[in-house]
C-alpha cells in the first residue's frame, strides 16, 4: 500500500498547497510509501522541492500536451498513477483546480471522497476526516474506507521540510485515446489598482454586513481618521460592484499581513480567513457572537457595526 | 436549447443559535431557502435562454423534511423566468454522500438531456464542491467549476468562459455543448422576482419524483453510500480567545481605541 499526492504547479510554479498536502499525507502514511506525482510540461525542475516536502519517491508526468491543466487528460494521467502505485489514499489541496479535478477523479476511480479536510487521521482499516459545514459554524467527522480520495483545505496542515533524499522517476505519459474536452485558451491577471492593500499597515475590511453601497461613507471617514489605514472587503463586495476587485481581501483576492486587520461585518469564511489570517492583529466586529472570525480575532466586538464605527470615529478625533 | 439549472434548498443559519442533533444541525425550526450560489446559476441560465432561446429546467433533491423549502425555490425561480421545475424527495437523502446525490442527479437529468447544466459551486450547507465533477463523471459530459464569465457561440453549442483561480487569476477555458458549469459569485447580478410573478408561480405545477420515478435502484445507490458521519459538534476554540469588549457603543470604543494604542497599532 502507499500513498499518491497530486502536486499542482501551474506555469512551473508549485502550489504551496500540495506541500501542506504532502505533510497530511506523511501525517496518516504510517509506514506507507508516500509517491508525489507531478504533471506538467518542463517540470523536472521542481523534483527537489516536492522531495523536500516529504516524499518518498518523485513521479513526473512531462508532456507537451500536459502544460495547461485540462480535466481530461490529467485523469488520464492520475487513473495511469493509481494504476501502477495502488494507494490507499490519494490526497492533495482543495484548490481552485482541486476542486475541478478531484470529485470526477474520485467518481471514476470509483473512490469515496472527501473535499477541504481540515484534519485526517488512520482510524482502523480506514480514513477519519473532519471538515466544517455551514460556513465554519460546524464540524464534522467522517469514516471513508480505502481507497479513498481526500483534498484539504489551504492552510490546515503545515508544510515540512524533511530534507530528505526522494527517487524521482519519470512515468510513461501514454495518453492513448484521451482527448481533452476542454481547452486552456489563457489566462488574464488582474487589473492594477488604485491602492495597494497587500503594502498597507493597517487594513479596515467590510463585509456584506455593510448592506448597501451608500453606507460606505461611514467606513471610508473610519479610514481617513486612521493614518496608514485603507479600506478592503470581503468577497460579496466586490461581487456587488461596491468596490474594486483590487481590494478583495481572500483566496480569490490579495492576501494581506498588515500589523492590524478590521473586519467589519464579516462572518469570517476560510476563503476569507486565507487571505489575512497572517495579520499581526485582528479585531473583528460583529453582531453574530458565533460568526467564525472571532475564531481569529484578537479583540472581538458582538455589535452592530453602524453603531460602533460612528463611535469610533469620534474616538479616534478626539486626540 | 435545453438548459438545466440544480437548485438546492438549503437551512438559512442567520442569525440562529445552531443546535446539533443526529450528526448534523437541528434543521427543525429553520428556514430553507435558495442556495445562494445557485441564483447565479438561474440568472447565467435565464440569460442563456434569452439570447438563444429553449427552455430552463429547474431541478432539486431533498426529503420531505425539505419539500416545504424546495417548493420555495423552484417558486422562486419559476417567478424569475424558469419553465419548469422537478424535485426528488427521498426519506434516504440526508444520509447519502456525494457521489450517491450526484447519481440521483444524473438519473433525473438524463432523460432531458440538457445542452448546458448550471449550478453553483458549493452548498452552503456541506460546501463540498462535489457535484459538478461528479455530476460529469455520471452523465459522460465536461465539466467546467468556478466560472466567473460565460460567452456562448451564435450556435448555442461553443463557450468561452473564465474561472476563478487563487488570487484574482482567471483561466480561460473553451468547452462545448452538452457541458455543466459551476457558478463563482459575482458572475452576474441575478434578477429580482416582481411579486406578481411570485404570486403566478404558487399557481404552477412542481413535478414530484421519487427514486423508483427515476427508475434506481435503491441497493445499488446504497453501495455507492460509503462516507460515513462519526459526530457532528462545534469546531473547538482556539488557544488564546479573543478578548470580547463589551458597554455602550461609546465605551466599547474608548476601550479598543485605548487597547490599540497601547499596543502601539495606531500611530496617533
Ligand atoms: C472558490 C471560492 C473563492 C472565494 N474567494 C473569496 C475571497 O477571496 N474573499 C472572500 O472574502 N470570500 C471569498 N469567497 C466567498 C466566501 O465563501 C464567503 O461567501 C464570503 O467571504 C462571505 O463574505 P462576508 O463575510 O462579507 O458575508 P457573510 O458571510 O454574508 O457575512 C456577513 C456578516 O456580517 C454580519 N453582519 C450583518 N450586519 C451586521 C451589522 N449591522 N453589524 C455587525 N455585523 C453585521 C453578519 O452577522 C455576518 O456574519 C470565495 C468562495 C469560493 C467558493
Ligand atoms: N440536493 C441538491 N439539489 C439540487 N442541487 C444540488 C443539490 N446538491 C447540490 N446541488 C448543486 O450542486 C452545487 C454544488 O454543491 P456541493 O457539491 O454540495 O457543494 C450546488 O450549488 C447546487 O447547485
Amino acid at each position: 500500500m502507499a500513498i499518491l499526492v497530486v502536486c499542482e504547479q501551474r506555469q512551473g510554479e508549485l502550489k504551496e498547497t500540495s506541500l501542506e498536502a504532502m505533510a497530511a499525507a506523511v501525517s496518516v502514511a504510517g509506514g506507507e510509501k508516500v509517491h508525489a506525482l507531478l504533471i506538467g510540461s518542463g517540470i523536472e525542475g521542481l523534483a527537489q522541492a516536492v522531495a523536500r516536502g516529504g516524499a518518498d519517491e518523485v513521479v513526473i508526468a512531462d508532456s507537451p500536451e500536459l502544460t495547461c491543466y485540462t480535466y481530461d487528460l490529467y485523469r488520464a494521467v492520475v487513473l495511469k498513477a493509481v494504476g501502477d502505485i495502488s494507494p490507499s489514499v490519494v490526497i492533495a489541496g482543495h484548490t481552485s483546480q482541486g476542486m475541478d479535478f478531484f470529485p470526477g477523479l474520485a467518481a471514476s476511480a470509483g473512490m469515496p471522497m472527501l473535499s477541504d479536510c481540515v484534519k485526517l487521521s488512520r482510524s482502523g482499516d480506514g480514513i477519519e476526516a473532519a471538515r466544517q459545514l455551514y460556513g465554519g459554524k460546524i464540524e464534522v467527522r467522517y469514516a471513508l474506507p480505502v481507497p479513498c480520495v481526500l483534498t484539504v483545505r489551504q492552510g490546515a496542515f503545515s508544510s515540512v521540510m524533511a530534507g530528505k533524499e526522494a527517487e524521482v522517476r519519470k512515468m510513461q505519459v501514454d495518453l492513448g485515446s484521451a482527448s481533452a474536452r476542454t481547452e486552456v485558451t489563457g489566462y488574464e491577471t488582474p487589473p492594477k489598482e488604485d491602492v495597494d492593500i497587500e503594502k498597507a499597515k493597517i487594513v479596515v475590511s467590510v463585509g456584506r454586513g455593510i448592506e448597501k453601497k451608500e453606507n460606505l461613507p461611514v467606513f471610508e471617514e473610519l479610514v481617513s481618521s486612521i493614518d496608514g489605514a485603507v479600506l478592503a472587503a470581503s468577497r460579496p463586495v466586490i461581487d456587488n460592484g461596491w468596490l474594486p476587485k483590487g481590494r478583495q481581501v481572500g483566496v480569490s483576492g490579495k492576501t494581506v499581513r498588515p500589523k492590524l486587520y478590521l473586519a467589519l461585518g464579516i462572518s469570517g469564511a476560510i476563503q476569507h480567513l486565507s487571505g489575512m489570517s497572517g495579520s499581526e492583529f485582528v479585531v473583528a466586529v460583529n453582531r453574530d457572537k458565533d460568526a467564525p472570525i472571532f475564531k481569529v480575532a484578537d479583540i472581538g466586538v458582538v455589535e452592530d457595526i453602524f453603531k460602533i464605527v460612528p463611535a469610533l470615529v469620534n474616538e479616534m478625533k478626539k486626540r | 436549447m435545453k438548459i438545466a439549472v440544480l437548485a438546492k434548498a438549503v437551512p438559512d443559519v442567520k442569525n440562529v443559535r445552531l443546535t446539533i442533533k443526529d450528526n448534523d444541525i437541528d434543521t427543525a425550526e429553520l428556514n430553507f431557502v435558495i442556495n445562494e450560489q445557485d441564483s447565479y446559476a438561474l440568472e447565467e441560465g435565464l440569460r442563456l435562454k434569452e439570447k438563444l432561446g429553449g427552455e430552463v429546467v429547474v431541478v432539486s433533491v431533498g426529503d420531505e423534511a425539505r419539500r416545504k423549502g424546495i417548493t420555495q425555490v423552484i417558486r422562486e425561480c419559476y417567478a424569475k423566468g424558469a419553465d419548469r421545475g422537478t424535485m426528488l424527495l427521498d426519506q434516504d437523502y440526508s444520509k447519502w454522500d456525494g457521489g450517491v446525490r450526484a447519481k440521483v442527479m444524473a438519473a433525473l437529468l438524463g432523460p432531458e438531456k440538457p445542452d448546458v447544466v448550471l449550478m453553483g459551486s458549493q452548498s452552503f450547507d456541506t460546501a463540498t464542491s462535489r457535484m459538478g465533477p461528479m455530476l460529469g463523471e455520471a452523465m459522460g459530459i465536461a465539466h467546467v467549476s468556478l466560472i466567473t464569465a460565460l460567452e456562448a457561440g451564435g450556435d448555442g453549442r461553443t463557450f468561452a468562459v473564465s474561472r476563478d483561480l487563487e488570487g484574482g487569476l482567471q483561466e480561460k477555458v473553451r468547452v462545448s455543448a452538452p457541458c455543466i458549469f459551476t457558478t463563482q459569485t459575482g458572475i452576474n447580478t441575478p434578477r429580482y422576482a416582481a411579486l406578481s410573478k411570485i404570486i403566478m408561480a404558487t399557481r404552477k405545477e412542481i413535478k414530484t419524483m421519487t427514486l423508483e420515478d427515476a427508475g434506481i435502484d435503491r441497493a445499488e445507490l446504497e453501495k455507492l453510500n460509503r462516507v460515513r458521519v462519526v459526530a457532528a459538534g462545534f469546531p473547538e476554540e482556539k488557544e488564546g480567545n479573543a478578548l470580547m469588549l463589551t458597554g455602550t457603543p461609546e465605551e466599547i470604543a474608548a476601550q479598543l481605541v485605548k487597547s490599540l494604542r497601547e499596543k502601539g497599532l495606531l500611530q496617533r
